[in-house]
Protein backbone atom coordinates (compact mmCIF):
# COMPACT_ATOMS: atom_id res chain seq x y z
CA UNK A 1 0.00 0.00 0.00
CA UNK A 2 1.54 3.76 -0.93
CA UNK A 3 1.74 6.30 1.24
CA UNK A 4 -1.25 8.02 -0.76
CA UNK A 5 -3.59 5.27 0.87
CA UNK A 6 -2.36 4.77 3.71
CA UNK A 7 -3.37 8.79 4.22
CA UNK A 8 -6.74 8.11 3.13
CA UNK A 9 -7.20 4.90 5.48
CA UNK A 10 -5.75 7.51 8.44
CA UNK A 11 -8.65 10.22 7.21
CA UNK A 12 -10.82 7.97 6.93
CA UNK A 13 -10.15 6.33 10.69
CA UNK A 14 -10.18 10.49 12.16
CA UNK A 15 -13.77 10.76 10.67
CA UNK A 16 -14.87 8.09 11.84
CA UNK A 17 -13.62 7.70 15.14
CA UNK A 18 -13.87 11.81 15.72
CA UNK A 19 -17.15 12.08 14.24
CA UNK A 20 -20.20 10.52 16.66
CA UNK A 21 -18.00 12.11 19.97
CA UNK A 22 -20.99 14.35 21.22
CA UNK A 23 -21.94 16.36 24.34
CA UNK A 24 -22.68 14.05 27.46
CA UNK A 25 -26.16 13.69 28.43
CA UNK A 26 -26.31 16.25 31.40
CA UNK A 27 -29.31 14.93 33.06
CA UNK A 28 -27.56 12.16 34.63
CA UNK A 29 -25.91 12.10 38.07
CA UNK A 30 -21.73 11.70 37.05
CA UNK A 31 -19.92 8.52 37.28
CA UNK A 32 -17.81 8.19 40.86
CA UNK A 33 -20.00 9.98 42.78
CA UNK A 34 -21.45 7.95 46.28
CA UNK A 35 -24.35 6.28 46.72
CA UNK A 36 -25.77 9.05 49.50
CA UNK A 37 -24.58 11.94 47.53
CA UNK A 38 -27.16 10.28 45.14
CA UNK A 39 -30.12 9.52 46.87
CA UNK A 40 -29.39 12.96 48.46
CA UNK A 41 -29.83 14.44 45.28
CA UNK A 42 -32.58 12.58 43.96
CA UNK A 43 -34.21 13.27 46.95
CA UNK A 44 -33.79 17.04 46.41
CA UNK A 45 -34.95 16.81 43.01
CA UNK A 46 -38.13 15.49 43.80
CA UNK A 47 -39.01 18.21 46.42
CA UNK A 48 -37.70 20.70 43.74
CA UNK A 49 -40.62 19.29 41.42
CA UNK A 50 -43.04 19.81 44.29
CA UNK A 51 -41.90 23.17 44.21
CA UNK A 52 -40.70 23.02 48.24
CA UNK A 53 -37.57 24.66 47.11
CA UNK A 54 -36.14 25.02 50.72
CA UNK A 55 -36.73 21.13 51.56
CA UNK A 56 -34.85 20.13 48.19
CA UNK A 57 -32.01 22.78 48.86
CA UNK A 58 -31.73 21.05 52.25
CA UNK A 59 -30.89 17.67 50.49
CA UNK A 60 -28.85 19.58 47.74
CA UNK A 61 -26.46 20.73 49.95
CA UNK A 62 -26.40 17.50 51.89
CA UNK A 63 -25.54 15.83 48.62
CA UNK A 64 -22.67 18.33 48.37
CA UNK A 65 -21.40 17.43 51.88
CA UNK A 66 -21.36 13.76 50.68
CA UNK A 67 -19.28 14.36 48.00
CA UNK A 68 -21.43 15.48 44.92
CA UNK A 69 -19.83 18.42 43.58
CA UNK A 70 -21.39 17.47 40.50
CA UNK A 71 -22.46 20.87 38.25
CA UNK A 72 -26.29 19.59 38.15
CA UNK A 73 -26.33 19.36 41.95
CA UNK A 74 -24.77 23.10 42.02
CA UNK A 75 -26.84 24.01 39.18
CA UNK A 76 -30.13 22.87 41.09
CA UNK A 77 -29.44 24.58 44.49
CA UNK A 78 -28.65 27.56 42.99
CA UNK A 79 -32.52 27.35 40.87
CA UNK A 80 -34.22 26.88 44.28
CA UNK A 81 -32.18 29.70 46.15
CA UNK A 82 -33.26 32.06 42.93
CA UNK A 83 -36.54 30.84 43.24
CA UNK A 84 -36.58 31.97 46.87
CA UNK A 85 -35.22 35.67 45.94
CA UNK A 86 -31.59 34.60 47.27
CA UNK A 87 -30.15 36.06 44.32
CA UNK A 88 -26.68 36.67 45.44
CA UNK A 89 -26.21 33.14 46.62
CA UNK A 90 -27.88 31.90 43.32
CA UNK A 91 -25.54 33.70 41.25
CA UNK A 92 -22.24 32.50 43.69
CA UNK A 93 -23.94 28.55 43.09
CA UNK A 94 -24.43 29.28 39.49
CA UNK A 95 -20.82 30.10 38.79
CA UNK A 96 -19.35 26.82 40.37
CA UNK A 97 -21.44 24.99 38.70
CA UNK A 98 -20.24 26.85 35.19
CA UNK A 99 -16.82 26.53 36.52
CA UNK A 100 -17.40 22.70 36.64
CA UNK A 101 -18.81 22.87 33.40
CA UNK A 102 -18.59 25.29 31.21
CA UNK A 103 -20.24 24.41 28.78
CA UNK A 104 -23.47 23.41 30.65
CA UNK A 105 -26.35 25.41 28.62
CA UNK A 106 -29.00 25.17 31.39
CA UNK A 107 -26.31 27.00 34.11
CA UNK A 108 -25.93 29.86 31.69
CA UNK A 109 -29.40 30.18 30.81
CA UNK A 110 -30.34 30.43 34.92
CA UNK A 111 -27.35 33.00 35.47
CA UNK A 112 -29.24 34.98 32.73
CA UNK A 113 -31.91 34.87 34.30
CA UNK A 114 -30.60 36.17 37.44
CA UNK A 115 -28.54 38.74 36.31
CA UNK A 116 -31.67 39.83 34.27
CA UNK A 117 -33.98 39.61 38.06
CA UNK A 118 -30.70 41.73 39.61
CA UNK A 119 -31.50 44.20 36.78
CA UNK A 120 -27.86 43.46 34.97
CA UNK A 121 -28.99 42.64 31.34
CA UNK A 122 -25.20 43.45 29.86
CA UNK A 123 -24.45 40.11 31.59
CA UNK A 124 -27.39 38.45 30.86
CA UNK A 125 -26.72 38.32 26.93
CA UNK A 126 -23.67 37.94 27.72
CA UNK A 127 -24.38 34.61 28.77
CA UNK A 128 -27.06 34.75 26.31
CA UNK A 129 -24.56 34.17 23.38
CA UNK A 130 -23.25 31.61 25.07
CA UNK A 131 -26.53 29.62 25.48
CA UNK A 132 -27.21 30.53 21.53
CA UNK A 133 -23.99 28.32 20.70
CA UNK A 134 -25.18 25.54 23.19
CA UNK A 135 -28.76 25.32 22.84
CA UNK A 136 -30.83 27.27 20.27
CA UNK A 137 -34.39 25.80 22.02
CA UNK A 138 -33.15 27.48 25.43
CA UNK A 139 -31.54 30.80 23.56
CA UNK A 140 -34.91 31.06 21.81
CA UNK A 141 -37.09 31.46 25.15
CA UNK A 142 -33.90 33.04 26.95
CA UNK A 143 -33.71 36.02 24.45
CA UNK A 144 -37.79 36.41 24.71
CA UNK A 145 -37.22 36.37 28.67
CA UNK A 146 -34.55 39.33 28.02
CA UNK A 147 -36.70 41.30 25.88
CA UNK A 148 -39.41 41.26 28.11
CA UNK A 149 -37.13 41.57 31.19
CA UNK A 150 -38.98 39.00 32.68
CA UNK A 151 -36.83 36.48 34.11
CA UNK A 152 -39.77 34.17 34.68
CA UNK A 153 -41.02 34.30 31.07
CA UNK A 154 -40.89 30.72 30.11
CA UNK A 155 -38.31 28.89 32.93
CA UNK A 156 -38.55 25.78 32.29
CA UNK A 157 -37.59 24.12 36.00
CA UNK A 158 -34.04 21.53 35.66
CA UNK A 159 -34.92 18.19 35.61
CA UNK A 160 -38.79 18.64 34.20
CA UNK B 1 30.12 5.74 15.85
CA UNK B 2 29.73 4.70 12.50
CA UNK B 3 27.20 6.17 10.48
CA UNK B 4 25.06 3.27 10.25
CA UNK B 5 25.00 2.52 14.36
CA UNK B 6 23.55 5.53 13.60
CA UNK B 7 20.90 4.97 11.37
CA UNK B 8 20.27 1.62 13.88
CA UNK B 9 16.54 2.20 15.19
CA UNK B 10 16.55 1.32 19.24
CA UNK B 11 14.04 1.14 22.05
CA UNK B 12 14.34 4.58 22.56
CA UNK B 13 13.09 5.12 19.38
CA UNK B 14 10.11 2.63 19.51
CA UNK B 15 9.30 4.40 22.96
CA UNK B 16 9.10 7.33 21.30
CA UNK B 17 7.07 6.74 18.21
CA UNK B 18 4.20 4.84 20.61
CA UNK B 19 4.30 8.43 22.64
CA UNK B 20 3.87 10.20 19.48
CA UNK B 21 1.29 8.16 18.09
CA UNK B 22 -0.55 8.28 21.36
CA UNK B 23 -0.41 11.96 21.49
CA UNK B 24 -1.67 12.45 17.75
CA UNK B 25 -4.69 10.30 17.85
CA UNK B 26 -5.84 12.33 21.22
CA UNK B 27 -5.02 15.64 19.55
CA UNK B 28 -6.38 14.84 15.86
CA UNK B 29 -9.59 13.52 17.30
CA UNK B 30 -10.20 16.75 19.28
CA UNK B 31 -9.07 19.30 16.44
CA UNK B 32 -11.29 17.62 14.31
CA UNK B 33 -14.59 17.50 16.87
CA UNK B 34 -13.47 21.48 17.54
CA UNK B 35 -13.30 22.23 13.53
CA UNK B 36 -15.86 20.08 12.07
CA UNK B 37 -18.03 18.76 15.24
CA UNK B 38 -18.44 20.95 17.82
CA UNK B 39 -16.97 24.17 16.71
CA UNK B 40 -19.79 26.61 18.80
CA UNK B 41 -19.65 24.35 22.01
CA UNK B 42 -16.10 25.15 21.74
CA UNK B 43 -16.46 29.04 21.22
CA UNK B 44 -18.85 28.69 24.30
CA UNK B 45 -16.38 27.23 26.41
CA UNK B 46 -13.62 29.82 25.55
CA UNK B 47 -16.07 32.78 25.90
CA UNK B 48 -16.58 31.19 29.38
CA UNK B 49 -13.63 30.80 30.49
CA UNK B 50 -12.85 34.57 28.92
CA UNK B 51 -10.47 33.21 25.78
CA UNK B 52 -9.82 36.52 24.11
CA UNK B 53 -10.95 36.49 20.03
CA UNK B 54 -12.95 33.19 21.15
CA UNK B 55 -14.59 32.55 17.45
CA UNK B 56 -11.48 32.84 16.27
CA UNK B 57 -9.37 31.48 18.90
CA UNK B 58 -12.04 28.29 18.21
CA UNK B 59 -10.56 27.95 14.89
CA UNK B 60 -6.94 28.40 15.58
CA UNK B 61 -6.90 26.08 18.10
CA UNK B 62 -8.51 23.46 16.01
CA UNK B 63 -6.09 23.71 13.47
CA UNK B 64 -3.47 23.62 16.11
CA UNK B 65 -4.65 20.23 17.45
CA UNK B 66 -5.27 18.89 14.00
CA UNK B 67 -2.24 19.85 12.34
CA UNK B 68 -0.04 19.17 15.52
CA UNK B 69 -1.21 15.84 16.16
CA UNK B 70 -0.92 14.84 12.19
CA UNK B 71 2.80 16.15 12.75
CA UNK B 72 3.37 14.22 15.60
CA UNK B 73 2.10 11.43 13.96
CA UNK B 74 4.49 11.24 11.17
CA UNK B 75 7.15 12.86 13.13
CA UNK B 76 7.47 16.45 11.06
CA UNK B 77 8.55 19.35 13.10
CA UNK B 78 7.98 17.39 16.00
CA UNK B 79 9.65 19.72 18.63
CA UNK B 80 8.05 23.05 17.41
CA UNK B 81 4.42 20.59 17.23
CA UNK B 82 5.08 19.31 20.59
CA UNK B 83 5.76 22.84 22.07
CA UNK B 84 2.97 24.61 20.79
CA UNK B 85 0.29 21.86 22.23
CA UNK B 86 2.12 21.65 25.14
CA UNK B 87 0.99 25.59 25.24
CA UNK B 88 -2.24 24.87 24.51
CA UNK B 89 -2.72 21.95 27.25
CA UNK B 90 -1.02 24.67 29.67
CA UNK B 91 -4.22 27.34 28.81
CA UNK B 92 -6.52 24.61 29.34
CA UNK B 93 -5.17 23.17 32.44
CA UNK B 94 -5.47 26.88 33.38
CA UNK B 95 -8.51 28.62 32.25
CA UNK B 96 -10.58 25.01 32.43
CA UNK B 97 -9.44 22.00 34.01
CA UNK B 98 -7.45 23.08 37.22
CA UNK B 99 -10.90 24.92 38.88
CA UNK B 100 -12.32 21.28 38.35
CA UNK B 101 -10.12 19.55 40.32
CA UNK B 102 -7.32 17.10 39.55
CA UNK B 103 -9.08 13.83 39.46
CA UNK B 104 -11.57 13.35 36.80
CA UNK B 105 -10.57 16.54 35.69
CA UNK B 106 -7.25 18.32 35.01
CA UNK B 107 -5.09 15.05 35.33
CA UNK B 108 -5.87 13.83 31.80
CA UNK B 109 -4.56 17.18 30.41
CA UNK B 110 -1.65 17.61 32.71
CA UNK B 111 -0.42 13.49 31.10
CA UNK B 112 -0.83 15.41 28.00
CA UNK B 113 1.03 18.34 28.41
CA UNK B 114 4.16 16.26 30.21
CA UNK B 115 3.90 13.75 27.28
CA UNK B 116 4.39 16.98 25.43
CA UNK B 117 7.46 18.79 27.01
CA UNK B 118 8.91 15.00 27.14
CA UNK B 119 8.54 15.51 23.63
CA UNK B 120 9.93 18.76 23.18
CA UNK B 121 13.08 17.92 24.68
CA UNK B 122 13.63 14.96 22.92
CA UNK B 123 12.80 15.20 19.96
CA UNK B 124 10.93 12.71 17.81
CA UNK B 125 13.42 9.74 17.60
CA UNK B 126 14.75 7.90 14.61
CA UNK B 127 11.03 6.48 13.11
CA UNK B 128 10.25 9.90 11.59
CA UNK B 129 10.20 12.25 8.83
CA UNK B 130 12.57 14.84 10.64
CA UNK B 131 14.76 11.56 11.03
CA UNK B 132 14.76 11.08 7.11
CA UNK B 133 15.21 14.25 6.68
CA UNK B 134 18.01 14.94 8.79
CA UNK B 135 19.89 11.74 7.12
CA UNK B 136 19.14 12.86 3.56
CA UNK B 137 20.84 16.10 4.50
CA UNK B 138 23.77 14.75 6.38
CA UNK B 139 24.39 12.53 3.28
CA UNK B 140 24.46 15.01 1.13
Amino acid sequence: MGPGRYAIVLVVAIVLVAHPVRAADVTEVPEGVSTEAVKAFRGGLALHKEKQYAAAIREYERAIALGGRFPEAFNNLAYCYRKLGQLDRALDLYKTAIALRPTFPQAHDYIARTYLAKGDRTMAMRHYEIVRRLDARLAHCLLEAIRRGDPEYNDMPWGS
Amino acid sequence: MSPAAGRRVTASDLGLLALRVGLAAVFVVHGYVKLFGGHDRTVALFMTVNIPAPEVMAWVVGVLELAGGLALAVGLGTRVAAGLLAADMAVAIARVRWPQGFLGAAEFEVVLLLACLALFGTGSGRISLDAGLSLRRSAR
